[in-house]
């Protein structure tokens, strides 16, 4: 329960802030997609079915507007950490929901969660660096290195099984 | 024990929810990115994409090994059921195991079990799964079906499977005691414990006539022989034994009411059968309703255990509500066997096979199972259709009288032990018929 409250707080965070920072002539259409993104989200938190993707999509949409109407990079990046990090809190609730299962998330799903969510911030916050770099065809290179970081990361951080 | 050879299920993956809404999120940040001109956008994609590389990682199919062990192979109705379910997998991922749709067990706890990734976690992890069920339905039951599930580490894919558990399980009845037989349509030529109206050797006194040549001196009545002044024998009932048929009606609707009356039938004809094979009688079992058995009758201790195979089959089926179309043409009872059909009488198709015997010549006698007794406060509309429904089962009684078959009832949950001298009481009573 307190897993899924948190996805839907962050989603209407999300939401607030692209309303409150957004431009003046796209607030009305913020304010419904993220009205809309925030009851989905409160749907998928606590009802069948539990996809928290249609929610995610909705409020991603305001997040790249703002991204594409020249808002500071890390507000919009912080944005978007902050929706990855609600799907996976609503995914984990519903892990903590099924029969059999514990009523609490055990460490180590803690750590899974906090470790994917690390990995996607700093490379967020790299690509971002690497976008300031003055070359020609920088967009190219950035979205080039944000799928190499990308994989990279993943490749790198995920969990090993114990050796010996 | 019965423990079955672990069975490897191999499992194909299904995707979660939240892979298509992440990668449509990814591309969409990449490819705004490179329309738009805004590197942001990318720096948006990555915590997406990395989710989905990192969730995309394990992809074909997974085993995951399942081995039910039950620590006893036959119980009684009402008694414990323990045992264990062995369950390996890949130490990589987190798993769930559900024992589901039980079937003839019931149990109090919930019986699912999850193990999550743990750090410690080798290349294969083992987990036993206790069991603590009860037997609540006689026959032969499998238990149910264990799903399983698993899930990698930020899994995006799921991997998800069940196995049905074998029958293995052999529930018997709870058996009445009931130390009565039924009278028997005509005797066999084998020693047993019915008395025959015949004349012959045995140890049941039946009448005195004069001695002729040839009679055994043994049989000599000498308190006759000296008030008469001339000899005479003793005459004997010989003690022979006897062909029963049981019928058991299992058309039942799957209903609270239709299953515990089943039960009582299963009883009843287990007490009945064991009884007559004690009395060296020739028992069969014939299962009529979601599919048709026949076992033709037969004696000795390995007509017991056939016997009990088929009330378990019966059983079994009822249970697991598998229907298939009755072939009674398979039931052949043989002329002088006494069918004995235990029904509730609430279904025409086993009305006709017991006429259709009848009308063969065959001797039947039904007891009929009254289960409407336990249903709770009935509102007055279903008082009231208990009430016609009644009237009809009393309406098929006495057209199963008016052809010679006795009909005798027992209420549900009453012992079975009156059964029987009620059923001799009847067939002795002469039959009326009324002419047209």
């Amino acid at each position: 329960m307190i897993l899924a409250s948190v996805s839907v707080v962050l989603v209407l965070v999300v939401g607030g802030v692209a309303v409150l920072l957004g431009p003046a002539e796209a607030r009305l259409l913020f304010l419904v997609s993220g009205l809309l993104a925030l009851l989905m989200a409160a749907q998928a938190a606590f009802a069948e079915p539990r996809d928290l993707g249609p929610a995610l999509i909705l409020a991603a949409v305001p997040v790249m507007a703002l991204a594409a109407g020249g808002s500071p990079s890390g507000l919009v990046v912080s944005l978007g950490v902050l929706l990855f990090v609600a799907c996976e809190l609503n995914a984990l609730s519903w892990r903590m929901g099924r029969p059999g299962t514990r009523p609490h998330p055990t460490r180590q799903q803690l750590l899974d969660t906090l470790r994917i969510t690390v990995i996607g911030a700093v490379g967020a916050g790299i690509v971002l660096g690497i976008a300031v770099i003055p070359v020609p065809g920088s967009t190219m290179m950035v979205a080039l290195a944000a799928l190499v970081l990308a994989v990279g990361a993943a490749m790198v951080f995920r969990p090993g099984r114990q050796r010996g | 024990m019965t423990v079955q050879e672990g069975e490897e299920i191999r499992l194909l993956p299904t995707r979660d929810a939240r892979l298509v809404p992440y990668a449509l999120v990814a591309l969409a940040s990449l490819a705004g990115a490179l329309v738009a001109g805004q590197p942001v956008l990318a720096a948006l994609a990555v915590p997406f994409g990395a989710a989905l590389v990192l969730g995309l990682r394990h992809r074909g199919p997974m085993a995951i090994r399942v081995r039910v062990v039950l620590d006893q192979e036959q119980v009684i109705e009402g008694t414990p059921v323990t045992g264990r379910i062995e369950v390996t997998w890949d130490g990589d991922f987190s798993a769930e195991v559900m024992l589901h749709g039980l079937e003839g067990v019931t149990s109090e706890e919930e019986l699912a079990w999850s193990f999550p990734r743990t750090q410690a976690s080798g290349p294969t992890r083992r987990e036993e799964l206790p069991l603590a069920l009860e037997a609540a339905h006689w026959g032969l039951h499998g238990i149910g079906e264990v799903w399983v599930r698993l899930e990698a580490p930020h899994g995006l894919l799921s991997w998800s499977g069940k196995l049905r558990a074998p029958p293995a399980l052999r529930v018997l009845p709870r058996s009445e005691r009931l130390d009565r037989l039924l009278d028997l349509a005509d005797s066999r030529s084998v020693w047993g414990m019915h008395l025959s109206r015949r004349i012959g050797q045995g140890s049941e006194f039946a009448e005195l006539r004069p001695y002729v040549p040839g009679d055994r001196l043994r049989d000599l009545n000498w308190t006759a022989t000296a008030r008469q002044g001339r000899p005479f024998v003793n005459r004997h009932h010989p003690e022979l034994s006897g062909e029963v048929v049981i019928v058991l009606d299992a058309f039942g609707d799957g209903s609270r009411i239709s299953t515990e009356t089943l039960a009582q039938a299963a009883r009843a004809a287990w007490a009945l059968a064991s009884v007559h094979l004690r009395a060296n009688d020739r028992v069969g079992l014939a299962g009529i309703g979601r599919s048709t058995q026949w076992l033709p009758p037969g004696g000795g201790r390995l007509a017991r255990y056939r016997l009990l195979q088929t009330l378990l089959r019966i059983g079994g089926e009822a249970a697991a509500g598998r229907s298939v179309a009755p072939s009674l043409h398979r039931i052949r009872v043989p002329p002088a066997a006494l069918i004995l059909a235990i029904s509730s009488l609430e279904n025409m198709e086993s009305l006709d096979a017991l006429r259709g015997w009848r009308s063969r010549g065959r001797s039947v006698v039904v007891a009929r199972i009254d289960a409407f007794d336990t249903l709770e406060t009935l509102t007055p509309s279903e008082a009231l259709a208990l009430r016609l429904w009644r009237l009809e089962l009393e309406l098929r009684r006495r057209s199963l009288a008016q052809v010679g078959i006795p009909v005798v009832s027992v209420r549900a949950g009453e012992p079975m032990a009156g059964v029987v001298p009620a059923l001799r009481r009847v067939r002795r009573a002469p039959i009326m018929r009324r002419g047209r």
